[in-house]
């Protein structure tokens, strides 16, 4: 698939992602910094299976970037600008919390999971495809494993109660 | 592997194991489809997160340890009781034990009314002997020549009985055992229960001191009336019906033989007798047997002392007790009657055990509707009855086959409620 198509595909879709979760105006912003980014930055990557995740990364960064820009500038708590500290490029103390404890959100709800879905996800982190997961639980058919890790997954966003964020 | 079920590669893309033929199936599909594309862009969350390499380690160390404590704890026992199933068969248990605690109750009172046991009595205790001599019997012959262990059609078992109509004066037994009647003087009235051997009974020709082991069975619990002016178990309750004097106020006014004395009568008494149509097309009273094993049709044919009102119930054991006499239809609870006028009652059909087993009440007033509570307290109304059945022993002695139910009690309240078992 030719890089201008997947680009022109890939706007519609961050377009429409992003419309569902903020506003029209702010999503349209985002499309926008998210494809100039693709279309400058990343020239060189064309292919498909490189250039879709890399939009996901870039439209996730966008979105969170624009999340602590309206805190920052006081959109959701009209606070004072003098009131809050300088920017600092790193993540903030805020960011690092959430980060920390959505690590153990997900630690305690992997804890939780039954055997089967320990296996399969501890074989994911280890590197393992579907098809040498197939091999190792010595399933006939690929979409066992499938199914297997669908339900698992559920299980663990429902764990992680109901979002990954 | 349609559109749809690329969703299941999912798990893949956050853990990034996509294989490439993988990859370029799910990004393709994610660039037609919005949801799939949704779908991916919220599991970027999840994938940055184990993208980090420090996470990645430590959720494959914790996926290392095994299952964690709270996982391998096995459960209490009682936690079995929450499952559905566990809900299901404790609910069952518990309605089984209702049903077996009520079902035991039940079967308890229906055994208790059907096997109304017959009761011997014994030569006189030495309470009756203390007491018989100021109430001696009446002096009439059939007094002092008692049927001994007569049979329920009244045949006589006892020779020397047979010089009179046999007069089966029937026990009226405490309904507490020996073991109660330690405490039957604190509520004398309620302890007594009369309960009445229809056909078999022994009686004593004239009180005598008897044997000290046979007086604890015969003897009667204390009561207000036995205080007062017991009257002697030995007499005749034919008597006090035909003279219609209570034993309290005086043995020398009774009359045996003596009609139409209501109205100086103070006792409360009761004539019932079975009655069917003789080949001869007359009708004739018979015995309780007989009428058991009659194939035509026998009527219950009952008199009283007094102008009351008449009841006539049935005991159909588990199934309870059912007014038969007045019938439903007329929507009467009792049947008004004259004293000395015979009233003729149909026998009902027996219940389903085979038994036949009815409940006579009578009283002078009119009768409330009756509750279950109340139909095991009928003997308690009735007090100490007196209860004789007559049967014809000669050809030359009275030809009546009836039974006479005298309540000696002279209170206005005074009821009478008699257990009439009839075999089948």
């Amino acid at each position: 698939m030719h890089r201008d198509l997947i680009l022109t595909s890939l706007r519609e879709r961050i377009l429409a992602f992003a419309t569902s979760r903020v506003s029209r105006d702010l999503a349209e912003d985002l499309t926008q910094e998210v494809l100039v980014l693709l279309h400058e930055k990343y020239a060189r990557v064309t292919h498909l299976t490189e250039l879709v995740p890399l939009a996901f990364q870039i439209l996730r960064f966008q979105m969170l970037d624009a999340h602590r820009k309206s805190l920052r500038r006081g959109e959701y708590h009209q606070n004072a600008i003098e009131d809050l500290p300088l920017a600092d490029p790193g993540d903030d103390p805020a960011t690092q919390l959430d980060h920390k404890q959505r690590v153990e959100r997900l630690l305690a709800a992997v804890g939780q999971l039954g055997e089967r879905c320990r296996d399969l996800f501890k074989w994911k982190l280890e590197g393992h495809s579907f098809p040498e997961i197939r091999k190792i639980m010595g399933q006939a058919s690929i979409n066992t494993i499938y199914t297997w890790d669908l339900r698992c997954r559920k299980q663990l966003l429902s764990l992680m109660g109901g979002t990954w964020e | 592997m349609s559109e749809h079920e690329l969703e299941h590669l999912l798990g893949a893309f956050a853990a990034d194991t996509l294989t490439p033929d993988e990859q370029q199936r799910l990004y393709a599909a994610a660039l037609q489809d919005q949801r799939l594309f949704d779908a991916l862009a919220d599991e970027q969350a999840l994938k940055d997160l184990l993208a980090n390499p420090a996470v990645r380690r430590r959720l494959l160390d914790a996926l290392q340890q095994p299952v964690t404590q709270a996982a391998e704890r096995p459960s209490p026992w009682w936690a079995w009781v929450r499952t559905p199933a566990g809900l299901a068969v404790t609910g069952g248990l518990a309605v089984a034990l209702i049903a077996l605690t009520f079902g035991t109750r039940i079967f308890q009172e229906s055994l208790d009314r059907t096997t109304r046991s017959v009761v011997i009595e014994e030569p006189v205790s030495p309470s009756v002997v203390s007491s018989s001599p100021s109430s001696a019997p009446p002096s009439s012959p059939s007094a002092s020549k008692r049927a001994t262990n007569a049979d329920v059609n009244g045949a006589p078992q006892s020779q020397s009985a047979k010089q009179a109509p046999s007069r089966n004066t029937q026990a009226v037994r405490p309904r507490t055992d020996a073991t109660e009647q330690g405490s039957a003087p604190e509520s004398s009235q309620t302890a007594e229960h009369a309960r009445v051997s229809e056909g078999r009974a022994r009686v004593t020709e004239t009180p005598r001191p008897s044997a000290p082991a046979a007086a604890p069975m015969l003897k009667p619990a204390p009561s207000t009336l036995s205080e007062s002016a017991a009257p002697a178990p030995a007499s005749s309750a034919r008597a006090l019906y035909v003279g219609g004097v209570s034993p309290s106020t005086g043995a020398g006014a009774r009359a045996e033989g003596k009609t139409g004395a209501a109205a100086s009568a103070t006792v409360l008494g009761l004539r019932y007798s079975f009655v069917m149509q003789g080949s001869d097309g007359q009708n004739r009273e018979v015995s309780a047997a007989t009428a058991s094993r009659s194939t035509v049709p026998v009527r219950v044919l009952v008199e009283s002392t007094h102008d009351g009102y008449l009841q006539l119930l049935q005991n159909l054991g588990s199934a309870g007790t059912r007014l038969w006499w007045p019938p439903q239809e007329t929507g009467k609870i009792s049947l008004k009657v004259v004293a000395r006028t015979r009233a003729e009652i149909p026998m009902p059909p027996p219940a389903e055990s085979g038994l036949l087993d009815l409940v006579l009440r009578f009283s002078p007033k009119p009768f409330g509707p009756l509750t279950m509570q109340e139909v095991g307290m009928l003997d308690r109304f009735s007090g100490n009855l007196l209860i004789e059945t007559i049967s014809p022993e000669e050809a030359t002695g009275p030809q009546e086959f009836a039974t006479y139910v005298v309540n000696p009690d002279a209170s206005p309240v005074a009821q009478i409620a008699v257990d009439i078992l009839v075999s089948r």
